[in-house]
């Protein structure tokens, strides 16, 4: 095992694993992948156990205040415009990449505030497509 | 003559087609788009080539480019891979007129295939069982709904230039016809500007089985064994495997005989699949015919020990086939995962951009990897989203599952979305190992979308003890850094706290050594060790 090593090959019990470290804080926090999860780990002292409970919770669920681009790719179509009032799980707009025609829809009920492309428009992972109100 | 070979494809099958022509003595000449400059079967073909900016209509869809090239090159031969011009008829006839050899079948077999429902129809003369259905065009949706109530529903309304899951729909419901014609016909206008529609008996729960078939042009036609793929997602392939769990000699032998008759009946040379349905009863009903190499065919040669690249290549400088079909012997299992660039966990979108890592699992005569990636190297928007195969191969099927499990395990991909976890969770799929599957596999077992494994005692000490084992490299590298107090170097203490996201696990070293470490956890030892 190199420092920075990505996969980590050992045997368990003399079984042969292999696991990906996704990301190592060098504090004792790995994103580790095995077996078809994502698992974030983390090495406490017995104290820091203690008071790891303390420690604020990220809220998961919250609702969003824009849509990020989810892949790269060229925008093809707009399903909503300015104003509107969408639930969730309704079409927001269709993206083309790898020659497939993707879908987004909202997980959420939102009002669309802003859509800051348009249409034919190329656009990158991450960037903001549409601000909810 | 010396030979010379242009592959008009791209990404892994192109790396694929290279390799056979290095060990054949064959030079090659790659065509690449201004997206593929820095991809890898680039830099492996003996020449390459520029062909024009990255849609492909513009590059490796366009025939007088290529053919320029060919001329340019003086190659006698030319590969198409599959997808792209591979089962163009015009770009077949083209090469015809000049005397370049295709390395696949002439295009009137290409041409009398291509067409779902003018394949049907020389299936139905060849005597090969074909799906209860409409032969011809519907035009109406009243006419629709006559035929749906003549065959019984379910029925599947499908679009004659219809493929990769457009342009097709199922019918339970006979209110609904006429709403799924209208919608059929849209799109598949839309689509493929051919909005010629035909309705079939729908089959529920069905395998996709299909039969792998060469042939020389003295009319020799052998079949490889078949091929399960049934594990599909919207029709896209994810998992294959040979020989069909499913399959008895018996049925085998019936669907050989019938592919056999359909290539001959289409005058067939080269490497071409013969797709079937089949029912729970082992009734088989012929689906398309495949032109061309499929991308699955690496477990066909795992399981056969026959190269079909070369033997293509054979065919098309007409030698005769160097076998008969007793001496094809089938032997063991082999599986194949395509890793494809998509997030399993945000409903499989595609996702591209700069792998800066990719780490293969070693090959052996249990792994083989079919890729056209490397670490740095880019994954583009414009192209199909498989960037990998990874097969394996075992006496049987579940020694071929364990060595899928193994290899996927020590496969290591960032940068982009990759499929890796999803696979990984099918592999241990109770109902996937059984055999028991269907194209409904993965529709049914995962309705709710993908959401990570769950987690079993095996996996969870695994990585209890991994992230230990880390934590304490970690503790004594940095104990070795100038200016530490040198007492902490020597100790690390024995109980700590494991968090596997919200559980937490109470562990104790028991030993440790740089590469060795036993816990206890849970009143259960643990032993790790790299190697």
């Amino acid at each position: 095992l190199k420092n920075g090593d990505k996969l980590f090959k050992a045997t368990v019990n003399n079984v042969e694993i292999g696991v990906n470290i996704k990301s190592n804080n060098r504090s004792g926090g790995y994103l580790l992948q095995h077996s078809g999860s994502d698992v974030y780990a983390q090495v406490l002292s017995l104290r820091n156990a203690e008071l790891y409970k303390f420690m604020p919770k990220l809220e998961k669920n919250a609702k969003p205040t824009e849509l990020t681009s989810p892949i790269t790719g060229k925008i093809i179509k707009f399903k909503v415009s300015e104003g509107d009032e969408v639930k969730a799980g309704q079409e927001l707009l269709v993206i083309e990449a790898m020659k497939m025609e993707n879908i987004i829809c909202t997980d959420y009920d939102v009002k669309i505030k802003k859509i800051e492309f348009s249409e034919n428009d190329a656009v990158g992972v991450g960037q903001t497509i549409i601000s909810f109100a | 003559m010396t030979n010379k070979l242009l592959i008009a494809n791209r990404g892994e099958i192109a790396c694929r087609i290279i390799k056979t022509c290095k060990k054949l003595g064959i030079k090659t000449v790659a065509v690449y788009s201004d997206a593929d400059t820095n991809s890898l079967f680039v830099q492996m073909a003996d020449e390459s080539y520029n062909i024009g900016p990255a849609p492909s209509a513009k590059s490796y869809l366009n025939i007088e480019k290529i053919i320029d090239v060919i001329q340019k090159t003086g190659a006698n031969l030319v590969h198409p891979g599959y997808g792209f011009l591979s089962e163009n008829a015009k770009f077949v006839e083209e090469l015809e007129k000049r005397n370049i050899r295709f390395v696949g079948p002439s295009s009137q077999s290409i041409a009398m295939m291509g067409d779902k429902i003018e394949s049907k129809k020389i299936a139905i003369e060849a005597k090969v069982s074909t799906v209860p259905g409409h032969m011809g065009i519907v035009s109406e949706s009243s006419e629709a709904k006559k035929i749906a109530k003549k065959i019984g529903l379910p029925v599947m309304i499908k679009a004659s230039a219809g493929g990769g899951g457009k342009g097709m729909r199922v019918i339970y419901d006979e209110d609904k016809i006429a709403d799924a014609f209208e919608s059929t016909t849209n799109e598949a206008r839309n689509s493929f500007g051919d909005d010629r529609i035909f309705i079939e008996k729908f089959i529920e729960n069905p395998r996709h089985i299909e039969i792998q078939i060469i042939a020389d042009k003295e009319g020799n036609v052998v079949c490889l064994g078949e091929r399960e793929c049934s594990i599909q997602r919207n029709n896209q392939k994810v998992i294959e495997e040979a020989p069909s769990p499913f399959i008895d000699p018996k049925t085998r032998k019936k669907m050989y005989d019938q592919s056999v008759k359909l290539a001959k009946k289409v005058d067939y040379f080269s490497a071409g699949t013969i797709e079937y349905v089949v029912d729970k009863d082992k009734n088989f009903y012929f689906l398309e015919m495949n032109t061309r190499l499929q991308v699955e065919h690496p477990v066909t040669e795992l399981i056969t020990g026959l190269d079909l690249v070369g033997l293509m290549i054979d065919v098309a400088l007409d030698k005769k086939l160097p076998f008969t079909q007793d001496d094809i012997k089938l032997n063991g299992w082999a599986m194949e995962s395509r890793i494809y660039a998509e997030d399993p966990a945000r409903n499989f979108l595609p996702s591209s951009g700069r792998l800066n890592l990719y780490i293969e699992p070693d090959e052996n005569e249990h792994v083989r990897v079919d890729t056209g990636i490397y670490e740095g190297g880019e994954v583009s928007m414009f192209y199909d989203a498989m960037i990998a195969k990874l097969c394996s191969y075992g006496k049987n099927r579940d020694e071929a599952i364990e060595h899928m499990k193994r290899a996927l395990s020590n496969y290591a991909i960032a940068g982009i979305s990759h499929n890796i976890t999803f696979l990984e969770t099918i592999m241990r799929n109770a109902r996937f190992c059984s055999g028991e599957i269907s194209t409904n596999f993965i529709k049914e077992e995962f309705s709710k979308g993908f959401l990570g494994n769950q987690l079993d005692s095996q996996d969870k000490r695994d990585l209890i003890s991994t992230a230990m084992f880390i934590y304490n490299k970690n503790y004594s590298r940095n104990s070795r850094i100038t200016g530490r107090l040198s007492k902490e170097s020597k100790q690390i203490n024995d109980r700590w706290v494991v968090m596997l996201d919200d559980e937490s696990y109470l562990v104790q070293i028991l030993s440790h050594s740089e590469e060795e470490m036993i816990i206890n956890c849970d009143n259960t030892e643990i032993k790790i060790a790299t190697y």
